[in-house]
């Protein structure tokens, strides 16, 4: 039986639980980057947004999946019962991909941007 | 002591470090594997070499980024885009790698040996020699022509050495 | 030095800093039998290291980069190390403070199922490798971007 903490709720929360919560979390910050950089460069207005929002854009795309990150995280360790280890290999390997995508794509966007796009 | 002083001392220090460490790597692990076994003192050895190559490593990379910070802040940025200076971090990149792939075993021993001692080197070279007529290509391609060379004479001389 | 100057400075060398501990991690992680105390120290060491090399770089990329070094890169002879590198590198970096987290989060909680379990420790050792390359992505672009403004 795994060492459960916080016992105070109804049924403890495991270790691996909140690992598994924040690893999910950190898949869709992540995605949030992407999404937000991307969209960001296609439609202006919300690259404006972010800048007038938080004083620049890339401040507002940091913020914003700081947030993610942490609000996901929480709310997923307290909604989600799913603390079990093979979910937490699983997860880490979906990050290991999402990063690798994420990375490769924010490249090739700005490779296209800088040498091909018509502005 | 200014800066750019306490900077050559540092990366002096790495560069002797790591290119001794990798030469005495190389002795032990001969001796070691002389016998066909090795024994948990020639193990223990050749470990402590590995951690005083690693300290080198780091001391090199922190005292190289030092000075690409000088250039900058000094207004030499220029050198920031010199082929030997990129040919110097490419050999530093294969260096790291390549202690990755000794320790997950993807790198037959021959090859990581050979890279280990050449890339030391070739960074020692690469550090002394001031004005450099090559280009990144030309560096290179003599860095992996003396890898190979250098891995066809510890063969040699492992085959010679080596008890059958 | 002047403030600028210094968070240049701090920028670089704590980055870099943290790509070593990743590393450390890394190597750590591979080996045979780590020590669970190395990996958490390493893995803090790094996190820590993003987290503050994250708000110093964020006060000079803010404060001065975009209205001074950013015009001199784009009508020098290599543009393309403002559009291309530094869009990417600036974007990419965010994924580290996540990453590093993650990797400290799971030594520090289930170091001992790490010890026990390959497979997991596998699947963390591969994260810690993308954030080395990740991180040294990010500082052979700086290299660049620094020698383009100068050109």
């Amino acid at each position: 039986m795994e060492k459960q903490i916080f016992q105070n709720t109804k049924q403890g929360i495991s270790k691996a639980q909140i690992v598994n919560s924040f690893a999910a979390s950190a898949i869709a910050a992540i995605g949030v980057i992407v999404l937000l950089v991307i969209a960001g460069e296609l439609y202006k207005p919300l690259k404006s947004f972010l800048a007038n929002a938080f004083v620049h854009h890339w401040i507002g795309k940091g913020v914003l999946a700081f947030f993610t990150f942490a609000g996901l995280g929480i709310a997923l360790v307290f909604f989600d019962s799913s603390g079990e280890n093979t979910q937490t290999k699983i997860l880490l390997s979906f990050l290991v991909w999402v990063a690798v995508l994420g990375t490769v794509s924010i490249i090739v966007f700005f490779a296209y941007e800088a040498f091909f796009a018509q502005h | 002591m200014d800066w750019e002083t306490l900077l050559i001392v540092t990366h002096i220090i790495g560069t002797t470090l790591g290119v001794g460490g990798a030469t005495f790597a190389e002795v032990f692990y001969l001796k070691a594997i002389r016998d066909g076994v090795v024994s948990p003192v020639e193990g223990d050895f050749l470990k402590t070499t590995y951690a005083i190559m690693r300290t080198g490593l780091v001391l090199l990379v922190l005292s190289g980024f030092g000075f690409l910070l000088l250039y900058r802040l000094n207004g030499a940025e220029a050198l920031l885009l010199n082929g030997a200076l990129w040919a110097k971090l490419t050999i530093v990149l294969v260096l790291v790698a390549n202690a990755v792939m000794i320790q997950i075993r993807k790198m037959p021993m021959w090859l990581a040996t050979s890279l280990s001692l050449t890339s030391w080197y070739a960074a020692l070279v690469l550090g002394a020699w001031r004005g450099i007529p090559y280009s990144f290509l030309e560096i290179l391609i003599g860095y992996v022509v003396a890898v190979f060379a250098v891995a066809y004479i510890l063969e040699t001389i492992k085959k010679a050495y080596v008890k059958k | 030095m002047d403030i600028l100057s210094s968070a240049l400075v701090l920028h670089v060398i704590i980055g870099l800093v943290g790509i070593i501990a990743s590393y450390a991690v890394l190597m750590g992680l591979l080996k045979r039998a780590p020590s669970l105390a190395f990996l958490k120290y390493t893995s803090f060491t790094a996190f820590a290291s993003y987290m503050l090399s994250w708000l110093i770089g964020g006060y000079y990329y803010v404060i001065y980069y975009g209205a001074a070094v950013k015009p001199t890169i784009k009508e020098g002879a290599y543009p393309w190390a403002h559009t291309l590198l530094m869009e990417s590198k600036e974007h990419i970096f965010l994924f580290l403070p996540f990453l590093s987290f993650i990797i400290f989060l799971v030594i520090a909680l289930l170091g001992r199922e790490i010890l026990e379990k390959r497979d997991l420790k596998n699947s963390l050792a591969a994260l810690a490798g993308v954030v080395v390359a990740i991180g040294t992505f990010i500082a052979l672009a700086g290299i660049v971007i620094s020698g383009a403004a100068g050109q």
